[in-house]
């Protein structure tokens, strides 16, 4: 004998949300993830009627249900927004391949635009160049940093005013005990911001900041939704899978856990105001910067010159080092500034 | 070859409640009686611990918090794991976990 | 996907830092040479690469804990202060600490009068060894007191604490050759002399009753976790009560830098997040002006206490409690110890990041209620966007569905207007209220469910509070306990007074609402 659904409407429940422990059907389910995510959208007014937003589309979980869940949303509570998937493709050869097809099936899927923009188009390198010129070990290094400048830049290029990521309650949650780990008092500080982007640079917000993991995955599941999930090949084992850990037992002694913590997040505050990097702009691309060259730029003056290690270690170092070798040949050695600029506005 | 092994801290509680062991290992038998604390520390589960291994060892080492002296000195300095064992050494497991 | 962000490539490469510091320092053929003196041999290595010989490590973990306590400012010359003893190697090491300070007789001298403060709390904890926490107590040779945890569970005027021993002026006879009489204070020679409020035992009977009120409230804690939060309130709590009975201002615990970050993570899993500083911090205030909580031991991590309680001989029983020997799944605490502890064998500056982290964070806002159970700022205030909302939002949308949902649209722009919702009752009326008054869709849950249990009724204020008029004036994190009670009949008194204290407050301020000139 089945349980009913706890809404009282009748139907067989399907399912035990994680987050609340109540039995729900498929429906009441869909509309109650839905209606959350609304909800979260709205109180905080993440957006205004007509802006463009890009959807960061990976190919992943998150963003396939994201996509999905801001097309719904866009047309049930007639936003007005004007929505466009942004890719980013590394160049990692199988890796990135099958992530490509499942945006393009999102593209046809859901009816929304897509630009894909390539590490080849913006830098002159794919991972698979990079991990050749440095190896294993730090490749990691310019993936992340390219990366999250290749969705800025491509945010800019398309004309952008807000993007969306598909971070959920759990990736925020881990995030806070990591800064706490390593005593990164001011990213602590703005880490459960649903909104985060400083002047002149694009806004970026997660609407699924209290949407549980396991709720995206049950979700796209039972919605038929496809997605990709495999770990890159390049990725090694770092701190964060202990938080992973620490944080799934916990869930496992609390549901709520994931939400406590970022309940955590938001009630603290730093005793002496942190002092944050100051933000001036990259003397060679123009991008946003709290070093007189961008952390992209150094890195591929690395990589053009054949000196990859230029960009790993102390900033502090690793800008003496790129001036003291800045005249040094080397062809492609800035993004090239004239394709996007990411400026003021 | 024969140690004295002593367990404190809520580690003896594992060990029938007995802080102060005197242990004498066999010959290893391969010709070689070298003991190092790499095997010391199996052999001491397998004889002595009571129960609950997993509250004692964690992979081939002890489990995080609980402190390994040899002759009063830490471990740590010693090369843990690699550290030859000589006749009549004492070893000592302290237990640092939720303490007073 | 790659999970790779800033930051994470920083953490291995921290990790490798400290492990080639580590060999650096090791890497002398023959014996190792204390960094310090550079003469005795090495026996101990702490934190990332320092290796002291005995006599310097005793000498420089003494040290750090004299600096630790001077940096209070705030302590008088000759006062009382109470040491919070449980027989656990932490607070024997400052039993022992402060003993011996306070018996010093040079200018180095402790300037402190210490006694020392035993909880027993073998009615929830029948494993603790009270006899043999006595015993340990006694070898100090300072005045001892002992409370029981159930009597925190009586009106706050009630006595709680007696006197344990009475002999000193006789052990002090015949001791170890030669030396002066030790340095008790004046007071605890003999016990006619000990305040009145001491030598007053808590009734008999009534410490039955609560025993037994006390073993009610531990069967309705439904988790590991509520029982481990439970224990250290009512403990906190039974310790500060003790104080200011004695007429002590001071109360000395012997948390230690390890103690302390693992509570501090551990509440943040519990949504402590508000907490965090004080929770953490030198000085704790929460008690008021009257009394001034320490922790002289913050900087001083559980290996280094380990190992001078071992070099100095210190005795002490394992700490024994609902959580000894249980897996990491039983609560949130051991859960938090074992991940903290297993990152600290692979990454060994871990605990004191995670410590230091907690001393520069400080709370949101200005609050202005106290929680009624651990008397730390209110964290609830929440905003239109927040975990709090959220989670409200999901239980109503959960026990709603679509059916019986309704947005009040303030504006035709959704996407930027307030959500506010209601939900209408079900079309039977199975446990509901009948009515949707927006008490009942703020307060969250949907429907409070079955009629008077709270709903709107806040004129009749019963002894007993309902589980909603407490979760009201509880933080986030004491609600999460509380949420996970069965049963929430059997609170101790500090607590159902202060929740009645409060709703009488409120209900006067109602009566007078009209009149209020105020700028919120």
């Amino acid at each position: 004998m089945a349980p009913k659904c706890k809404t009282g409407c009748g139907k067989n429940a399907i399912l035990k949300r994680p987050k609340t422990g109540d039995a729900l059907c498929r429906e009441c389910f869909f509309w109650a993830f839905e209606t959350e995510v609304h909800n979260t959208v709205t109180a905080a007014r993440l957006f205004r009627r007509g802006q463009y937003v890009a959807v960061a589309a990976s190919g992943g979980k998150d963003s396939t249900v994201l996509a999905h869940v801001m097309k719904e949303l866009n047309q049930r509570y007639d936003y007005g927004l004007r929505l466009v998937l942004l890719s980013i493709d590394e160049g990692i050869t199988g890796y990135r391949d099958d992530s490509l097809e499942t945006v393009k099936r999102n593209r046809d899927q859901y009816g929304i635009p897509l630009t894909v923009l390539s590490y080849e188009d913006l830098y002159g390198w794919t991972m698979d160049d990079i991990v050749k010129q440095v190896g294993l070990r730090n490749n990691c290094t310019f993936c992340g940093v390219f990366r999250r400048q290749a969705l800025d830049r491509g945010a800019a290029q398309l004309g952008v005013d807000q993007i969306v990521t598909g971070h959920n309650a759990d990736d925020i949650a881990e995030t806070v005990v990591m800064n706490v780990l390593r005593g990164d008092i001011a990213r602590l500080q703005r880490c459960t911001a649903i909104s985060t982007g400083t002047e002149g640079s694009i806004p970026r917000s997660k609407p699924f900041k209290y949407t549980y993991e396991k709720e995206i995955v049950m979700y796209a599941y039972f919605k038929k939704l496809d997605y990709f999930s495999t770990e890159c090949i390049y990725s090694p084992n770092a701190y964060r899978g202990y938080a992973r850990a620490y944080l799934k037992d916990l869930e496992a002694i609390r549901a709520t856990s994931i939400i406590d913590i970022i309940h955590s997040g938001e009630s603290l505050a730093v005793r002496d105001a942190a002092r944050l990097p100051t933000q001036g702009t990259c003397s060679r691309c123009q991008y946003i910067s709290s070093q007189p060259v961008c952390k992209a730029c150094v890195l591929l003056q690395g990589l053009n010159q054949g000196r990859p290690r230029l960009g790993i270690g102390k900033s502090s170092k690793v800008q003496e080092r790129a001036r003291e070798t800045e005249g040094e040949s080397g062809d492609r050695s800035e993004v090239d500034s004239a394709t996007v600029t990411v400026g003021a506005g | 070859m024969q140690l004295t092994v002593e367990f404190s801290g809520g580690a003896e509680l594992l060990f029938g409640n007995v802080k102060q062991h005197r242990v004498t290992l066999p010959d290893r038998g391969d010709g070689d009686s070298v003991w190092t604390m790499e095997g010391l520390l199996p052999w001491l589960r397998d004889n002595l611990l009571k129960e609950r291994p997993e509250l004692f060892m964690q992979g081939d080492t002890v489990r995080p918090g609980i402190l390994v002296l040899v002759n009063d000195a830490d471990w740590e300095l010693l090369g843990q794991l690699s550290y030859k064992l000589q006749p009549d050494d004492t070893v000592v497991f302290i237990s640092t976990l939720h303490g007073g | 996907m790659c999970s790779i962000e800033e930051g994470d490539l920083a953490d291995l490469r921290a990790r490798e830092e400290a492990q080639h510091l580590k060999a650096q320092a090791l890497s002398d053929t023959g014996p190792t040479l204390c960094q310090k003196c550079r003469s005795a041999p090495a026996v101990l290595l702490l934190r990332v690469n320092d290796i002291y010989c005995r006599d310097c490590f005793v000498a420089a973990f003494t040290h750090k804990f004299r600096s630790t306590l001077g940096k209070s400012r705030l302590l008088r010359p000759d006062e009382p202060a109470l040491v919070a003893f449980s027989g656990g190697v932490a607070s024997s090491v400052l039993a022992r600490l402060v003993s011996d300070g306070a018996s010093q007789t040079d200018s180095k001298r402790l300037r402190l009068r210490p006694s020392l403060l035993m909880v027993d709390e073998s009615a929830v904890v029948p494993e603790q060894d009270v006899k043999e926490v006595e015993r340990l107590a006694g070898t100090y040779r300072v005045p001892v007191y002992r409370a029981k945890l159930e009597a925190v569970m009586g009106a706050s005027g009630a006595h709680v604490v007696e006197r344990v021993n009475c002999k000193l002026k006789e052990e002090s006879t015949g001791d170890d050759g030669g030396t002066e009489s030790l340095q008790a204070p004046p007071e605890a020679a003999s016990c006619d002399s000990v305040s009145s409020e001491a030598t007053v035992l808590p009734d008999e009977a009534r410490l039955a009753e609560l025993r037994a009120q006390l073993q009610q409230l531990w069967s309705a804690a439904g988790s590991g976790t509520a029982r481990e939060q439970l224990l250290e309130r009512l403990r906190s709590e039974l310790l500060a009560r003790a104080a200011l009975q004695l007429g002590i201002r001071l109360l000395l615990l012997a948390d230690t830098e390890t103690r302390l970050a693992v509570s501090l993570l551990s509440g943040l899993a519990g949504g402590r997040g508000a907490h965090a500083h004080q929770q953490t911090a030198l000085a704790d205030r929460r008690h008021g002006e009257r009394l001034l909580v320490l922790r002289p031991l913050r900087e001083l991590s559980s290996k280094q206490v380990a190992l001078f309680a071992h070099h100095c001989r210190v005795q002490y029983v394992p700490g024994v409690g609902p959580d000894t020997m249980a897996p990491a799944s039983a609560s949130i605490g051991r859960a938090t110890e074992e991940f903290v502890l297993g990152l600290q064998a692979s990454f060994p500056a871990t605990v004191s990041t995670v410590y230091r982290t907690g001393t520069k964070l400080s709370a949101v806002g200005a609050m202005t209620e106290d929680c009624a159970l651990c008397r730390l700022p209110l964290d609830t205030s929440g905003g239109a966007a927040s975990a709090l909302q959220a989670t409200r939002f999901s239980q109503m949308v959960s026990s709603s569905g679509p059916d019986r949902f309704q947005y009040d649209h303030h504006s035709a722009d959704t996407a930027a207007g307030d959500a506010r919702a209601t939900v209408l009752p079900p079309a039977a009326g199975n446990g509901s209220c009948g009515t949707d008054t927006p008490r009942c869709v703020e307060s969250g849950g949907g429907c409070c469910g079955g009629g008077g249990e709270g709903c709107g009724s806040a004129q009749t204020v019963s002894r007993k509070p309902s589980r909603e008029e407490l979760l009201e004036r509880l933080c986030y994190g004491c609600q999460l306990v509380m949420k996970d009670m069965k049963e929430v009949d059997n609170m101790p008194s500090f607590v159902t007074e202060e929740v009645a204290a409060r709703t009488r407050r409120e209900n006067m301020r109602k009566e007078i609402q009209d009149f209020l000139i105020e700028d919120s």
